[in-house]
């Protein structure tokens, strides 16, 4: 927090340059929440969708003291929602005139892998509740979902990566 | 190397919780079998380890404080009903039942019940007080005779089986409305629920695309829900607000994806079934 204490105080002013300077020092965290949520490949795009929405919406933080909680919020929510345009890419991908080639599994996988394979969605339910500990309820609160779909991707999630990971060992 | 016939059918039981004591037994004296229920035993912890060493940053203190969170992100926070999951999914096994008609030939999948919740059980809010009912929805009639002036059929509905005890909770469908054919490329139904005060308190909406799937036809399908939001709800700004929602995001669902938010304190939720059927709820009988 002390690291963007500067940016705090300007940041009461809610101008875009305030913005931009408590972002710039809380950025790099932002960067390790979504790479924990949702993988190094896609940390950035989040984080840089993060600004766009902090930007839009700064007029909306009511407790300019907790400019970095509501940005991590931001980024947690975002990392959330990565999954649609993914499966935008896919569709665009699919319409490809040539065929794709899918590399097939390559042996057993561990299950720090099978997690990190997870669609962002799926994976950062997982990281939130089993890494960082949060309850369902919580979980849901960070994401923006009721408790019945967090508690619906939570146990479909769990069944798939349980199924994959003991037919490994069968 | 798997050399037992059981070994799978034992991994689809550790997976959906039922193993048995017979097979316990079996898979102590199984090369095959034994390694795999002791694994499963473990993959809790190994889970937790697994999302742990993921984890390169802790979430910053207070995130989720309300202030904070104040729907600023986006995020439409869903208030918790006592009992609502169970109302939704007796409603939408009904539902489920009452459309087979709407697709010939193609067997209805039921909306799968929740599975067991995992991990620490979550902690219940406050046993809340009995909340008032909020009146949200116009009436049974005034929604069937306006679905019936756009070629809707409608038929009585029946009792919902064990409903819950809130004051939103449908105890009756009170009315089931299928589109015509002249709709568009796709089948739909409307299920309006009632509560114990025979106040509309919940509203069910399916809808099969009919002719396969395309992106092409989905449009018209939020089109058609916009509508129903329009002629059923009471604030014209949640109906209005509920159209653009649907506009916005039924047409980017895929097989398991839903999507949800709180509108001027209605809430909107759709999903899209395995079998690529749209189920789309709208609740609001309780203060926002």
């Amino acid at each position: 927090m002390e690291a963007i204490e500067p940016g705090l105080a300007q940041v009461t002013g809610r101008s875009d340059v305030d913005l931009d300077s408590a972002f710039a020092s809380a950025r790099p965290r932002l960067v390790r929440i979504a790479t924990s949520l949702i993988g190094a490949d896609s940390a950035e795009d989040v984080v840089h969708d993060t600004y766009l929405v902090a930007r839009e919406r700064i007029g909306q933080l009511r407790d300019a003291g907790a400019i970095e909680a509501w940005l991590a919020r931001i980024c947690v929510h975002r990392s959330f929602r990565l999954r649609r345009r993914g499966r935008r890419l896919q569709e665009l991908l699919d319409a490809l005139p040539f065929p794709r080639v899918t590399p097939a599994p390559q042996g057993r996988l561990e299950l720090h892998e099978l997690v990190e394979n997870l669609p962002p969605r799926d994976r950062a339910v997982v990281v939130l509740q089993h890494g960082y500990g949060y309850s369902l309820d919580e979980v849901a609160q960070l994401v923006g979902i009721s408790h019945a779909n967090a508690r619906k991707i939570s146990s479909r999630t769990r069944a798939r990566l349980l199924r994959q990971w003991l037919e490994a060992e069968a | 190397m798997n050399d037992c016939r059981r070994t799978f059918g034992l991994i689809d039981r550790l997976v959906d919780g039922r193993v048995t004591d017979a097979d316990r037994r079996h898979a102590a004296s199984c090369a095959s079998c034994g390694p795999v229920l002791s694994r499963a035993a473990g993959f809790d912890d190994a889970l937790r380890r697994s999302a742990r060493a993921l984890v390169a940053e802790e979430l910053p203190r207070g995130i989720l404080d309300q202030p904070l969170a104040g729907r600023s992100p986006g995020v439409a926070s869903r208030r918790s009903a006592p009992g609502s999951a169970s109302i939704l999914a007796a409603v939408a096994v009904l539902l489920t039942a009452t459309v087979i008609a709407l697709a010939p030939g193609t067997a209805p999948v039921a909306t799968p019940a929740p599975s067991a919740t995992i991990g620490p059980t979550p902690t219940p809010a406050a046993t809340p007080q009995t909340p008032r009912f909020v009146e949200r929805f116009r009436s049974t009639d005034a929604i069937r005779g306006s679905l019936v002036k756009l070629g809707y059929r409608c038929n009585d509905g029946a009792p919902v089986p064990s409903p819950g005890s809130a004051p939103d909770a449908v105890v009756k469908e009170s009315t089931v409305c299928l589109a015509p054919d002249s709709i568009g490329p796709f089948a739909a139904a409307v299920i309006v629920g009632e509560a114990v005060n025979g106040k509309v308190a919940a509203l069910t909406i399916k809808a099969d695309i009919v002719g396969g799937d395309s992106v092409d036809k989905r449009p018209a399908v939020a089109a058609a829900v916009a509508k129903i939001f329009a002629l059923a709800l009471l604030d014209e700004g949640a109906a209005q607000s509920g159209g653009g929602w649907a506009t916005v995001h039924l047409p980017e669902l895929e097989a398991g994806d839903d999507n949800e938010v709180v509108l001027r304190q209605v809430d909107f939720h759709a999903s899209r079934q395995p079998n690529l059927s749209y189920l789309v709820e709208v609740k609001g009988g309780l203060p926002g």
